[in-house]
């Protein structure tokens, strides 16, 4: 259970990032906005289409590490390495919000220009499928945030904990990316920052935790689901490994 | 499919698809951007992924184990309906995707098959239903495998292959309608004594409309009022801007840079520059060359080849008692092998070049002239016109001695007179007297003989410029005692022009052609091209001598046009394949017997029947630029052709033998598809200096 708090709390402080590059997209979705009423229920359309690609992701994901514990136990490493990278993404994400890093991050926009025509063309509808359906696009742009915990989610080896933790995740994005699509101003531009740099502080501290543990994992403890689980998996039934 | 034009079929009233790709490219061509019924495709397609995402979301827990494992520890309610509510979910979610996806895609087939045309998406739909029955009954009896990822995996990537190559196609088509994009939409017309903004697909010919300066001209027309530098690269190429005045006539997508112009309408729709540019590159995409030939051959015999390697792939599976092993390996086969990669591999390429080029104010006329120019060996190149600026220029003025008038003065009654006439001669006289800072005399009455003089009065005296045969029948005496002088001064071989004042010759004008600024240049580009230079000219022999001498090349003068046909046999048989580079009127038979004809400076006049290739303007750069173009084009053809064959020989045997499963195989269809699309479209970017 521990492990879909941690990511609801994930998603919550990394929505900074979220709001940063995904924002102009919440911004086209709420352009249109007519009452409040009509606001929301569009931001929410939006975002739930995002955080279902988002548990697609989780599943395919832990499906393919379950598959490849199983065909592949020598790889067990793997999901050492995979969370240490998530670990070093979540830091490098935190250090580039407050500035002491520099991506060139001109792809992303070059990528959002030519997305922003295919976004537009779902999202110039005022029913919800529509919107949802550009949730679920914005969803597949690639975002060190996403694949960070992606990467944890994949850990798990299953398709089902798996898409689970990345709803968890997504979940914790909506109220910030919903407050940014409907134009609120709730905070004053210092508070914001403040906020901001907070959150980015927090994201390298979740980063750093993951690397400790994905290092040493606890032996006995709230976060080695992993693996058991895989190793529940090698002992499963042969006739139920079945590849699509 | 293969071999299918979608833009005669869009044109068409009666359309014929040969498949389901065909139908998608003649929608996004049809539809305006993203509209219409494409638009409509779009959306399912959205819709199709978005609940393939929820099939695969539902089904993949039940492959992790997961869910059978929780099974076997706690016997909890959930976990033992787990498995049944999200396999009867994914039912439900893919029998969906199969409405919205297999549902075009059988009617299209349908509609085929009336025409006894075979489709083949429509037996990978068919398979993909086999596959849903079994997995339903699999869910009915609680027992078996379910495949309703795969067969919504194949569906949409099934889908989403042919939407690429269709927005491919009718991508590399829209070169015209991205000229058209540059027209405006809303047109200022003199309506009731006033200007009315109308949309352009409403203004009639002789309506009066108004162009803006640094505005684009919505329409062909000739000028009524106002004058103006005109900017015509969009339909020349050509970057200098050209005086153009009341009278003269200007096309659809040209910039007056430095005045306001008022146009009378004279052509519209299909009659106009812009429609007949497209109908001339539509009749050339129809036009296949020998590599496009062989490749709809070989796809046509391979469909049906295809079709009975899957059957037979089904029938042996089943015949072991594994129909669902069958029936998913018959749907790899199919999957795997696209005819439409083998389809779209020459065309795709060879309508990037046209579009291209016709960019550059090159268009091609016969769509196989690509391929050809791609092989040529020698270019031939005619003179007058083409490697020399077709106004000749004044080289000297020479006075009869016998004449009592200072020699300015009888420049300036000389360029007085040629002010009256159009004739390239005159313009010379003209641009020769504005050389030499003398000012044209005011003549009060003219008279021009077409073709031939002109004849005027001025201070009591009557002057006459013209020709010799013209002065010869208009003076009293001929040309008299000024016959010998006349025959000693008048070089052979060039153009003279000789001024009389009353009844006798007082001088006369030489002439000479001068080369193009860009000759020299364009002809030691074509040399790095490894192509052998040539000039063919009706000229005279020592004239030949000097233009050979400037430029460095072998020039044969003095032949007549059937020498000139003569010669470029000669050039073939020696080197190989021959390009005639002419201004297509004079030179047509030339032009014609050449492997491709170049004609330049067609301008609007874009149907010269002898010519392969129409050059809109006078650049002769663009020359060498095609032959690179087209080396680059048919590099590429090359390539797609071979992936196409390395692809099919590699995957179908792996097909057959079961070892690919049908989505990796629908993958892989969709990564060749888009290979083929993104090397074709390499051609739009090209700028020449890319080494071909």
């Amino acid at each position: 259970m521990t492990e879909y708090v941690a990511m609801f709390a994930g998603g919550l402080l990394g929505s900074a990032h979220c709001v940063g590059m995904c924002g102009p997209f919440a911004a086209i979705v709420g352009a249109q906005r007519r009452s409040v009423r009509a606001a929301v229920s569009r931001q929410l359309c939006y975002n739930l289409g995002r955080v279902f690609t988002y548990v697609f992701l989780g599943a395919t994901g832990g499906h393919a590490a379950g598959y490849l514990a199983r065909v592949a136990p020598n790889l067990w490493f793997a999901q050492h390495a995979l969370g240490v990278a998530a670990g070093v993404l979540m830091i490098a994400i935190g250090l580039t919000t407050l500035g002491f890093l520099r991506f060139r991050w001109i792809w992303f926009g070059r990528l959002l220009a030519t997305a922003a025509p295919v976004f537009r063309h779902f999202v110039h509808r005022p029913a919800g499928p529509g919107i949802f359906l550009g949730g679920v696009a914005n969803g597949f742009l690639p975002c060190g945030l996403v694949y960070a915990f992606l990467a944890l989610a994949v850990t798990s080896g299953s398709a089902l904990s798996g898409s689970l933790m990345m709803a968890c995740f997504g979940l914790g994005t909506i109220p910030a990316m919903t407050a940014i699509g409907c134009g609120s101003n709730m905070l004053s531009p210092r508070a914001r920052l403040r906020v901001y740099r907070f959150s980015a502080a927090l994201v390298i501290l979740a980063g750093a935790i993951t690397i400790h543990r994905a290092w040493r994992p606890p032996a006995d403890g709230c976060c080695d689901h992993a693996t058991p689980r895989l190793a529940a998996d090698i002992t499963a039934p042969a006739e139920e490994v079945h590849e699509p | 499919m293969p071999g299918s034009d979608s833009a005669s079929a869009a044109d068409s009233a009666e359309p014929l698809y040969c498949c389901y790709g065909c139908r998608l490219a003649a929608q996004i061509a049809g539809s305006h951007g993203i509209q219409g019924q494409a638009a409509w495709m779009l959306a399912r397609l959205g819709a199709a992924v978005a609940l393939t995402m929820a099939v695969m979301v539902f089904s993949l827990p039940l492959y992790s184990g997961d869910v059978y494992a929780a099974e076997v520890t706690e016997r909890s309610d959930l976990a033992v309906h787990l498995p049944a509510l999200l396999r009867a979910t994914s039912l439900l979610l893919a029998s969906t995707v199969f409405v919205l996806l297999g549902g075009p895609i059988l009617l299209a087939a349908a509609r085929a098959a009336r025409r006894g045309v075979l489709a083949v998406d429509a037996l990978i739909v068919i398979g993909v239903g086999a596959t849903l029955v079994y997995s339903f009954l699999a869910v009915w009896r609680g027992t078996g495998h379910t495949y309703f990822e795969t067969a919504c995996m194949i569906l949409v990537l099934v889908t989403l292959g042919r939407y690429l190559e269709a927005s491919g196609r009718s991508r590399a088509a829209d070169t015209i309608r991205a000229l058209e994009k540059l027209l405006p939409d809303e047109v200022d017309v003199w309506r009731n004594e006033r200007w009315v903004p109308i949309r352009r697909d409403c203004v009639h010919v002789d309506d009066v409309v108004h162009v803006a300066a640094g505005g684009t001209c919505p329409v062909d027309g000739r000028i009524v009022s106002g004058r103006a530098q005109v900017d015509q690269r969009i339909v020349t190429g050509e970057s200098h801007p050209v005086q153009r005045q009341p009278g003269d006539d200007v096309f659809a997508g040209t910039i007056p840079v430095d005045g306001s112009l008022h146009v009378m309408v004279t052509r519209i729709g299909a009659a106009s520059m812009l429609g007949r540019l497209k109908s001339v590159l539509d009749e050339a995409r129809r036009a296949k060359g020998r590599l496009e030939r062989l490749a709809d051959r070989l796809a046509g015999a391979f469909v049906p080849l295809v079709v009975v390697l899957s059957l037979l792939t089904v029938g042996y599976g089943m015949s072991h008692g594994d129909t669902e092993r069958a029936i998913l390996n018959g749907l790899a086969v199919l999957l795997i092998s696209c005819p439409c990669a083998l389809g779209i591999a020459t065309p795709l390429a060879v309508w990037m070049a046209h579009g291209a080029a016709a960019k550059r104010g090159a268009v091609f006329v016969h769509g196989a002239a690509v391929e050809t120019l791609a092989r040529i060996r020698t270019v031939a190149f005619d003179k007058t016109g083409t490697l020399t600026e077709p106004e000749p220029d004044v080289v000297a003025f020479s006075m009869n001695d016998a004449d009592t008038e200072s020699e300015p003065d009888l420049v300036a009654a000389a360029a007085g007179l040629a002010k009256a006439s159009m004739h390239v001669l005159c313009q010379g006289i003209g641009r020769y007297a504005q050389t030499r800072c003398i000012t044209p005399a005011a003549f009060i009455e003219t008279k021009t003989v077409a073709g031939r003089g002109v004849v005027g009065q001025l201070n009591g005296c009557t002057y006459r410029l013209g020709s010799r045969t013209f002065l010869t029948d208009g003076l009293a005496g001929g040309v008299g005692g000024a016959g010998a002088w006349l025959d000693d001064r008048a070089p052979a071989d060039a153009a003279v022009t000789i001024l009389a004042r009353d009844s006798h010759v007082a001088g006369l004008f030489t002439f000479r052609d001068h080369l193009r600024g860009d000759a020299t240049a364009a002809i030691a580009e074509i040399r790095r091209l490894a192509c052998n230079v040539r000039v063919l000219t009706g000229d005279h022999t020592a004239r030949g001598r000097e233009i050979a001498e400037q430029l460095g090349v072998d020039v044969r003068a003095g032949l007549s046009p059937q020498d000139k046909i003569r010669s470029l046999r000669e050039f073939r048989d020696s080197a190989g394949p021959v390009a005639m580079i002419g201004d297509g009127l004079n030179d047509a038979p030339a032009l014609a017997a050449a492997d491709v004809g170049i004609a330049m400076g067609c301008g609007a006049d874009l149907t010269r029947e002898s010519a392969d290739v129409c050059l809109l303007g006078n650049d002769l750069k663009v020359v060498p630029w095609l032959i690179r173009l087209s080396r680059r084009a048919m590099t590429i053809v090359r390539q797609n052709l071979f992936w196409a064959f390395a692809y099919n020989l590699v995957g179908i045997p792996l097909a057959i033998t079961g070892r690919l499963s049908p989505i990796f195989a629908a993958l892989a269809m969709v990564a060749s598809s888009l290979l083929v699309l993104g090397n074709s479209l390499r051609l739009r970017g090209f700028d020449g200096v890319t080494r071909a």
